[in-house]
């Protein structure tokens, strides 16, 4: 234990492996406590002293991420420029992310895929590695790049990934294509698409000006609103970058409700530095877990509780959280997530037990269903105007949001979540700052790349002195 | 062990209506008919209710195997399931 100046004890919370930001080498991490304020510190003997900020104080450390056992010597040597999953891996693969291009037909000033230009690979060759990847009835499967709209032949990606028995089949895109070419929205839906991941960082153009480089939010409705017609839910993106748009995060929450059962959720992504970037971060460009959770809950105007909010039991605690709702007919939500003293879910786990598999078929499920109330509500949602705050997403195709519905009728509650089920949920990257191996080896997020499965954050890790570059498979 | 039927939960579109079409229970303790009642209960702090057969006398319900398999562990996958 040490005293620092301000005479503010500081305390060890926990050993773990990072690697230099430099030179990308493991070596020893500490965390260290001082007040409520986590950081990592290490030292890379060729390229000095690292610290950065990890935790603001704003939820009880301990208490959010429990007891877990620190990394071992000799466990994960090389975690942080891992070329596949290995037996010490602690989490089996809940979605697998599958690059079909590296183009993109925007620029963004954040893109953790960064730079990399290289010829698409060919449908025969996609569908090559799909076949590889897919257990039938159980895959996930994240389409991903670049941007994997401008592939035209998208639509039979996907109808090859269904037919291989792919269980769920996501989209990640800017939404630009979907937007403009309904027909292509069209062909992925009779394809099989099961839900979007929409690029969503605001509900003003400022923000999209500024992490895009151009105002997209007329964009982004039209996109959701395509989507719409054709039964595909999404779920919003945003990239939250300190100082652009997190105070628009409340914003964010309402809008997403008031496009339900359209839109599925939000699925938070503070801003990790890796890929192409503007800047090296300092500690005040960085915006912590606990920071988010702050926010969600304060600017959500009390439809959501703190106790709503808990980590995942499929990745590390400190890689996100999820909460589980369904949105009511005057715009509120009902939370199904309570954080208990014991847990409904999270027991002792039986033997066989397999939090990636849980996982999986939680948030495929509520993305995936409703199709049927998603498909006539949208019929009747007419698109935002500056009324009521920005948005007149109508009220489930004029349902009198005054008349309560009975939830405690069992048919009536299963039939509400069902249909509009919403999700909030996180998942803060990792970069070669605060990178973490005792949350690299539980990650469940993987990339794959060549017959090899890699977690995400090492997938694109770029080491500081890269940043920009990009990433090539050696 | 290997006669033994494994109980899978039951899919949303194969409910069925719980008292419809069912034959007269008795309670066992009461020799009573039992009737249908709205049934009140609670799960991980969420409260529902639905029609069940009660004993008149000593407010002993019934819940029936498809009940049981497929809404009330729909309601319960709900909840639990994250």
């Amino acid at each position: 234990m040490m005293e620092k100046e301000s005479g503010v004890q500081e305390t060890t919370a926990g050993n773990t492996f990072s690697i230099c930001p430099v030179c990308g080498r493991r070596i020893a991490a500490k965390r260290v406590q001082t007040g409520r304020e986590v950081r990592m510190r290490k030292h890379c003997q060729a390229h000095g002293s690292f610290d950065t900020v990890l935790w603001r104080g704003l939820r009880d450390w301990q208490e959010w991420r429990g007891d877990i056992e620190p990394p071992g010597e000799g466990e994960c040597l090389r975690c942080g420029n891992c070329r596949g999953l290995c037996p010490e891996h602690k989490r089996s693969t809940c979605c697998t992310l599958l690059e079909v291009t590296s183009r993109c037909n925007m620029n963004c000033a954040f893109c953790f895929a960064g730079d990399c230009l290289e010829p698409d690979p060919s449908l025969e060759q996609v569908k090559a590695w799909i076949f590889d990847l897919t257990v039938p009835g159980k895959t996930f499967l994240q389409l991903s790049g670049g941007e994997p709209t401008v592939r035209d032949d998208l639509p039979d990606i996907v109808t090859f990934a269904k037919k291989c028995g792919c269980r769920y089949i996501q989209l990640n895109s800017n939404g630009l294509r979907l937007a403009e070419d309904e027909d292509y929205v069209r062909r992925l839906a009779e394809a099989g698409l099961s839900f979007v991941f929409l690029q969503f960082d605001g509900i003003t153009d400022e923000v999209y000006t500024a992490l895009r480089k151009r105002p997209l939010l007329s964009v982004k409705e039209r996109a959701i609103d395509n989507c719409g017609k054709y039964g595909i839910g999404v779920t919003l993106v945003p990239v939250i970058v300190p100082g652009v748009n997190e105070h628009q995060i409340g914003d964010i929450i309402r809008y997403g409700i008031r496009w339900s059962p359209v839109v599925r959720g939000v699925h938070f992504q503070p801003v990790s530095y890796f890929g192409r970037i503007p800047a090296l971060p300092e500690d005040q460009d960085r915006f912590t877990l606990d920071e988010l959770l702050d926010a969600v809950v304060r600017q959500s105007g009390g439809l959501v509780q703190e106790n709503n909010l808990i980590p995942s039991c499929c990745d590390h605690p400190m890689c996100g959280f999820h909460g589980d709702f369904v949105t009511l007919p005057d715009r509120t939500l009902m939370a199904l997530t309570a954080k208990r003293q014991t847990c409904g879910c999270c027991g002792p786990e039986e033997p066989g037990f397999d939090p990636a598999e849980k996982n999986r078929e939680f948030i495929g499920r509520r993305w995936n269903s409703g199709k049927e109330a998603l498909l006539a509500g949208a019929a009747s949602r007419s698109a935002p105007t500056e009324q009521d705050g920005g948005f007149t997403a109508s009220d489930e195709g004029g349902k009198d949001a005054s008349v309560k519905e009975d939830y405690t009728d069992m048919d009536v509650f299963l039939k509400r979540v069902r249909e509009y089920g919403f999700t909030l949920t996180s998942m803060d990257f990792q970069d070669a700052g605060n990178l973490d191996f005792e949350r690299l080896r539980q990650c469940s997020l993987h990339v794959y790349r060549r017959g090899r499965w890699i977690p995400f954050c090492a997938a694109y890790m770029t080491l500081f002195g890269d940043i920009s570059g990009c990433y090539n498979e050696t | 062990m290997a006669d033994q039927e494994i109980k899978r939960p039951v899919k949303p579109e194969q409910y069925q209506p719980v008292l419809e079409g069912m034959p007269e229970m008795i309670c066992r303790k009461c020799r009573l008919p039992m009737e249908p009642a709205e049934t009140y209960f609670e799960y991980l702090d969420h409260g529902f209710h639905t029609k069940l057969l009660r004993c008149p006398k000593c407010g002993e319900v019934y819940i029936p195997e498809e009940l049981a398999r497929g809404k009330m562990a729909e309601v319960e996958q709900n909840l639990e399931d994250k």
